[in-house]
């Protein structure tokens, strides 16, 4: 087993890679499990090699306690393919959702989507704000006269692809497992979703 | 579900008859959709109960101010705002607070024609009628309405040029030409015109920094907010700025304004002097909060009535979804006219 802690908020040294140190000789990635135990600061990550006594101990914890020990699915950020925008700052996005930037990174006029079960979730992590706190920021934006539109939610998944597939200015969160080619996934802080330091594993 | 009308309809009257008998929707109302051409009506409540120290006023419940406002997009680049309040004043009146078209080229510059709040500092443009959306059950004294007994210019009906989120450091500027003090919505009292700038910085999303500077001329013989009136032509000029940090679980807002009125011919100046500081920590649904205000005013000021207020408060708001909350505190205020005074007071405000 091995832990491995990446101090502060951009650990840029934080990738799955950093788990190779695990391995041993003739082991496959695919022989580790390699998961994220802690997220604040910095990161904490344990590396365990399926089948040892250590990984049915970590497997009995996670059962005692998943939501703690079992990250969810990376929450992808995503643009209009034809969009040049491939990285966005964590509060570039923060200043998106609050309605503070009315235009993507590159100038474009944005279109905010969100979709229903992946807002409370997203919201939490990136603004810290549950679904109702959201709701009234937006009241509050709009009661004041400004321009900006409050994000739409336009149905599920499919329905949010496609949307920002033939949107240029689109931007919108979606689990990473259903992101297909019609649209790119932008990174954050210069972290993607499959990376360790990415802020919303 | 939002209530939707053709720009026009007499419906959309019809509804803002009947919303006061109408149950409270939820807030499902903010969910965006092209609505070119439609009116979105939105409605604010409150309902207050305070108690005071002071000797003669009894304990009481209060209908705050009823606030419907309504917004419609009439093209791409062209959106109305109206919010028009139903407040007791000596019987019901009907305020119409603000109206407002504006033409938004683009985030770094739009236009606005109407009545609008003053862009002076930070609460008078980020929290308008509604309580629902303030954080506190009043506003801070430096900011009060007018007709509230408020000191500061808070309405000024006028052309308004502003812009936001410009350069890296997400700068935003305002910059207005209105009636100013003493006018009406209608018509101006002199011939001088009130002129607003302000400057701010949308530092990170959480922290915003910003100044302002207000300039008008009060003409003689306009009366004074105590009645009597102006002996001489003053000329205004109002200096603030304000600081607020609203993270994921604090919440500070600070502002400071100085309004500077300087008498002609005679070249006599007072200052007064105003700010308040408001801190709070969010737990969840509950959030602790405490405000300070101080106003200080010359003894003979051409204008303003020389009350002096401080005031300290503490004070808790609980949200109940996103469209209503409650709120109580407890304040002990001390001013010229009244002295030492406890005031507790609950409030329960809701959007609709």
């Amino acid at each position: 087993m091995l832990l491995q802690i990446f101090p502060g908020r951009r650990h840029a040294g934080a990738t799955p890679g950093g788990s190779q140190a695990a391995l041993r000789n003739g082991d496959s990635p695919s022989d580790h499990l390699t998961h994220v135990i802690f997220k604040g600061r910095g990161t904490v990550t344990v590396t365990i090699r399926r089948g040892s006594a250590q990984f049915f101990a970590f497997v009995c914890l996670a059962f005692a306690s998943p939501g703690e020990l079992f990250a969810q699915e990376p929450t992808a950020i995503v643009v209009n393919s034809r969009n040049p925008l491939a990285d966005i700052s964590l509060d570039g996005l923060r200043r998106l959702y609050l309605g503070q930037s009315a235009t993507l990174p590159n100038r474009e006029p944005v279109v905010l989507l969100e979709t229903a079960p992946l807002r409370e979730r997203f919201y939490s992590r990136t603004l810290g704000m549950n679904a109702d706190r959201f709701r009234r920021h937006w009241i509050g934006i709009v009661f004041a006269g400004e321009a900006n539109t409050p994000p739409r939610d336009v149905g599920g998944a499919e329905e949010v692809l496609r949307y920002v597939a033939s949107h240029a200015g689109a931007i919108a969160f979606v689990s990473l497992r259903s992101v297909d080619k019609s649209v790119k996934v932008i990174a954050i802080n210069g972290a993607l979703p499959g990376d360790l330091n990415y802020p919303l594993r | 579900m939002i209530p939707t009308f053709r720009r026009g309809s007499w419906g959309a009257m019809a509804l803002v008859a009947t919303l006061a008998g109408s149950s409270l929707a939820s807030a499902q109302q903010v969910e965006a959709r092209d609505d070119e051409g439609r009116i979105r009506l939105r409605g604010f409540a409150d309902f207050t109960s305070t108690a005071t120290s002071q000797r003669g006023v009894p304990w009481a419940f209060g209908l705050g101010q009823f606030d419907l406002y309504m917004t419609s997009k009439l093209s791409d680049r062209i959106s109305f705002l109206g919010e028009t309040v139903f407040e007791y004043d000596d019987g019901f009146i009907v305020d119409v607070e603000r109206v407002i078209v504006t033409f938004a080229a683009r985030s770094y510059f739009r236009v606005a024609v109407g009545k609008h709040h003053t862009p002076i500092g930070y609460w008078n443009n980020a929290f308008h009628h509604g309580t629902l959306l303030q954080p506190t059950i009043n506003r801070p004294q430096l900011v009060r309405f007018e007709d509230e007994g408020g000191v500061l210019p808070i309405h000024t009906t006028g052309v308004l040029v502003s812009g936001r989120d410009i350069s890296p450091l997400h700068l935003g500027y305002d910059v207005m030409v209105g009636n100013g003090i003493g006018s009406t919505p209608t018509a101006d009292d002199n011939s001088a015109k009130s002129y607003t700038m302000a400057v701010h910085s949308q530092v990170t999303s959480a922290l915003s920094v910003g100044a302002s500077m207000y300039t008008d001329r009060i003409a003689a013989g306009s009366p004074s907010l105590g009645a009597s009136p102006v002996p001489e032509d003053v000329t205004v000029q109002l200096f603030g700025g304000f600081a607020t940090y609203l993270g994921r679980q604090l919440e500070l807002i600070s502002e400071f304004q100085r309004s500077e009125h300087r008498s002609n011919p005679s070249g006599t100046m007072t200052a007064t002097n105003a700010l308040y500081v408001y801190g709070g920590y969010r737990f969840g649904s509950l959030v602790p909060y405490v405000r300070y205000d101080d106003l200080q005013f010359p003894t003979l000021d051409p204008y303003f009535v020389s009350d002096n207020f401080r005031q300290a408060l503490l004070g808790a708001r609980y949200d109940l979804g996103s469209a209503a909350v409650l709120k109580a505190e407890i304040a002990r205020r001390k001013t010229s006219a009244a002295g030492k005074v406890t005031l507790l007071t609950l409030q329960a405000a809701v959007g609709f």
